[in-house]
């Protein structure tokens, strides 16, 4: 659960996109489209970063708050999350929820169309559109009924299957523990018009083994079973592929200009995670 | 084929075999559930491709472990393979009657035939063997020679019928081992059925291995059959348990009697038959069989005509064998104390020193004494290598050479003429009715040369007068003193002595050494491998 004070936090930052919204009703994001007239719309409080053209200076002097004039031709962007809810999640459960409940909460309060989908067992499970900061709540509602089981069928194929992938942000929050380092799916979203971001969770124990002796590791996802000597070379070889991993999907990550952050589950969400979002560019 | 010193430590072969079961047990995997074994499955096979000599290397540990205890296991056991250095082996069979004793269809010279050709077939391709039979008589057989002649030389021994000499027979085997410039060392083993290491003449501390073959079994032997004057005499030995045996007297081929006698355990008893007098053969045979058939039949030709008797207070083969020369000699034991009751043409006194007369003196014979008659002597043999002898001319020294004949004791003898003299000594003289000979016809080899039954027969002769020489030479006669045959019964403590001489080529330093370098090589991999 993301504290009040974390919460008020991200009131000040807003998701970043590059490319220009196609919405519906009024959002955040510039839109292409212009309004026939530059009929006032609505009022929403000033965001560092706003033009300052459009603020609402009767306002500021009824009020004593700065608020931004909203017109006709903003309108709302859909934000998906596309959370990776395979068994292989579980011990990172906590932080790739509470990167979800972050990314959704910026989208809710920057006035973005959110979907969340759960992926496992080959499959997209999705919830119900949620807008505006009320449906923070549902959004949370919604997450404590998930549960990371999913053994069957591969993250990709749970790609493949989300719904409603409008154009717009995509979040995928993953442990990323694919063959081909995120490629295809990656790829799909691009084809989807998805504006793809990479939050990539893994747990302390994943990247910093503590394994040694004689050991039998079994998979939580497959059941697969691997009798290992976990001696000082087998530990090296492990991190010497964990690298090699991670520069794979940086690489496919940077090669598609997709923004990639690697969230260490074990460390503390709050203190580390909106500095490697604003790192990443996926905020501003 | 190898041999093992200490077969003992063969229990130390399973300790490879533990090993590779505990190498089996070590692995015991924990179960540790991860998120996924994606990136692990990755790094075994960067592993595995990148290092196959890690692999390697682990594989190597349990067959340098397994080889290192094998070799410390086996060399414990200290493997000898035959060859090595070369040496001298002497082997001694006892070809006494004895020996012809069969068990499980195999005489017992046949089993101390074969356990000789096996210890020869282990000996090294270089080593010099040498044989001698050990029967009424000492012969060498072979000298110095190889192992193919050996096997030939013992594969040709047969059996005898008499007594076994085997203390002469180590006489003359410690002056072979004893020869050159220096003292070499001899491995020397003595094949018999009865023989007992106390029993033997040691030298020097120097003991031979003794074999005993065959098993126990129950012998009865006729001992000795005279016949003459109506009367055969024949005398029972018993080599087993108490037992009664039934004998059998049969004159010119016919029977003419019968007669059952129990003897004691160990013992001789005396059976008397008549006989015709016009008898010229008798035969006594014993009708139980026994281990040993061969004895339990006597021959003897029936005495009709005076002839020479001989009375002996003590056994001995030596002399035995030189007084067969003349048949017209009845030869009779008789002991100190009875010697005033005795009828006899000639006395043969004592061993040492040997007194041969044809008078008693008046105060008679002590064995203990060291006078007798006008002789005497010391009564402290002098010891030590002999001078060579030196023969005066007289009738007892006729045809003699004495050439190498060594005395090991002897007593200088005073009285009479001196005839033999050893460094000035006298030691053989006599007057014209005894001779003394100052020495024990064991501490010489003497009689192993030809100039001791012509000495022998020179002395009868001077002392026995042509008139007293029996007209017709008389059948051989049974040979008094040590029996024909064996005690059957032999005792298995085989005593064995240590080998003066390599034997086998041991392998144990090898072994070692290639114990130390697997254990080095094992550290080295293990350190590698961890």
């Amino acid at each position: 659960m993301l504290t009040d004070r974390f919460l008020a936090r991200l009131d000040a930052l807003r998701l970043v996109m590059r490319g220009r919204a196609q919405g519906g009703a009024g959002g955040s994001r510039r839109s292409r489209q212009t309004g026939s007239s530059a009929e006032f719309s609505d009022y929403r409080e000033y965001i560092p970063g706003d033009d300052i053209r459009r603020l609402d200076w009767n306002a500021l002097a009824r009020f004593d708050r700065l608020y931004m004039k909203l017109f006709m031709e903003e309108q709302e962007s859909q934000v998906m999350i596309l959370l990776d809810a395979s068994a292989s999640m579980e011990d990172k459960w906590s932080a790739a929820r509470s990167a979800a409940e972050t990314v959704g909460y910026l989208a809710l309060t920057g006035g973005d169309r959110l979907r969340l989908q759960l992926l496992k067992d080959g499959r997209a499970v999705c919830s119900p559109q949620f807008s505006g900061r009320a449906a923070f709540a549902k959004l949370t509602a919604f997450l404590d009924r998930a549960v990371p089981d999913g053994k069957e069928g591969t993250l990709t194929e749970a790609v493949r299957r989300a719904e409603s992938l409008k154009k717009g942000l995509c979040f995928l929050i993953t442990d990323g523990y694919t063959e081909d380092a995120l490629k295809e799916a990656l790829d799909y979203l691009r084809y989807m018009r998805q504006e793809t971001a990479v939050i990539q969770v893994l747990s302390g124990g994943e990247l910093r083994p503590e394994t040694e002796g004689a050991v039998r590791l079994c998979d939580s996802e497959s059941g697969e079973q691997i009798d290992l000597l976990a001696d000082r070379n087998a530990l090296e070889s492990y991190h010497e592929a964990l690298e090699d991993f991670l520069k794979q999907i940086r690489e496919n990550c940077s090669g598609r200009e997709t923004p990639y952050l690697l969230l260490d589950g074990s460390k503390a969400f709050e203190d580390c995670f909106l500095p490697l979002l604003s790192r990443s560019g996926m905020i501003g | 084929m190898i041999r093992f010193l200490n077969p003992g430590f063969a229990w130390m072969l399973a300790a490879p075999a533990a090993i590779v079961v505990l190498y089996l047990l070590r692995r015991r995997f924990l179960p540790q559930q991860v998120p996924s074994v994606f990136l692990w499955r990755r790094s075994v096979q960067d592993y595995a491709a990148n290092r196959p000599f890690q692999r390697l290397m682990k594989n190597l540990l349990l067959p340098l472990q397994v080889l290192a205890t094998l070799a410390l296991a086996l060399a414990l056991m200290n493997p000898v393979l035959p060859g090595g250095t070369a040496g001298k082996t002497i082997l001694v069979f006892d070809i006494s009657g004895s020996m012809q004793a069969e068990c499980n269809g195999k005489s017992r010279l046949e089993l101390a035939k074969e356990e000789a050709l096996k210890r020869i077939r282990e000996l090294p391709a270089e080593e010099e063997i040498t044989v001698i039979t050990a029967g009424d008589e000492v012969q060498r057989l072979l000298l110095s020679g190889n192992r193919e002649e050996a096997e030939k030389t013992i594969g040709s021994i047969a059996c005898g019928r008499g007594g076994a000499e085997i203390d002469r027979a180590l006489t003359l085997v410690w002056a072979l081992a004893r020869s050159g410039e220096e003292e070499k060392g001899a491995t020397v083993t003595v094949f018999s059925d009865a023989l007992r290491l106390s029993e033997i003449h040691t030298r020097g501390g120097r003991t031979p291995t003794i074999i005993n073959v065959g098993e126990a079994a129950e012998n009865r032997t006729v001992y000795s059959l005279t016949a003459e004057n109506g009367k055969a005499y024949a005398r029972v030995a018993n080599f087993g348990k108490e037992c009664t045996v039934t004998l059998a007297c049969e004159t010119d081929g016919t029977l003419c009697g019968a007669g059952e006698v129990t003897i004691p355990a160990g013992e001789t008893a005396g059976v008397s038959f008549d006989i015709p007098e016009e008898a010229r053969t008798v035969r006594v045979k014993i009708r139980e069989k026994d281990a040993l058939e061969a004895d339990n039949t006597a021959e003897a030709a029936v005495k009709h005509a005076a002839s020479l008797h001989v009375a002996v207070t003590e056994d001995s083969v030596f002399l035995e064998s030189a007084l067969k020369v003349r048949p017209d000699l009845t030869v009779m034991r008789t002991d100190a104390e009875a010697l005033a009751s005795t009828e006899a043409d000639l006395y043969i006194l004592g061993s040492d020193p040997l007194i041969l007369t044809t008078r008693i003196p008046e105060e008679g014979y002590d064995p203990a004494a060291t006078a007798f008659g006008p002789f005497g002597w010391d009564g402290e043999a002098k010891t030590g290598d002999s001078p060579a002898a030196e023969i005066s001319e007289s009738p007892l020294t006729t045809g003699l050479t004495m050439k190498n004949v060594f005395f090991r004791e002897w007593h200088p003898v005073s009285g009479g003429r001196a005839v033999l003299r050893l460094g000035g000594d006298p030691v053989i003289t006599w007057n014209g009715e005894t001779a003394i000979l100052g020495f024990d016809l064991h501490n010489t080899n003497l009689p192993l040369k030809y100039d001791f039954p012509i000495l022998i027969q020179n002395i009868l002769n001077t002392l026995l007068t042509e008139e007293q020489a029996a007209e017709e030479p008389a059948v051989n006669v049974m040979p008094l003193g040590e029996s024909d045959t064996r005690d059957t019964a032999p005792d298995y403590e085989t005593e064995k002595t240590e080998t003066t001489g390599e034997q086998g080529r041991e392998l144990r330093s090898v072994l070692l050494i290639l114990f130390l370098l697997l254990l080095v090589a094992e550290m080295g991999v293990s350190r590698y491998v961890c």
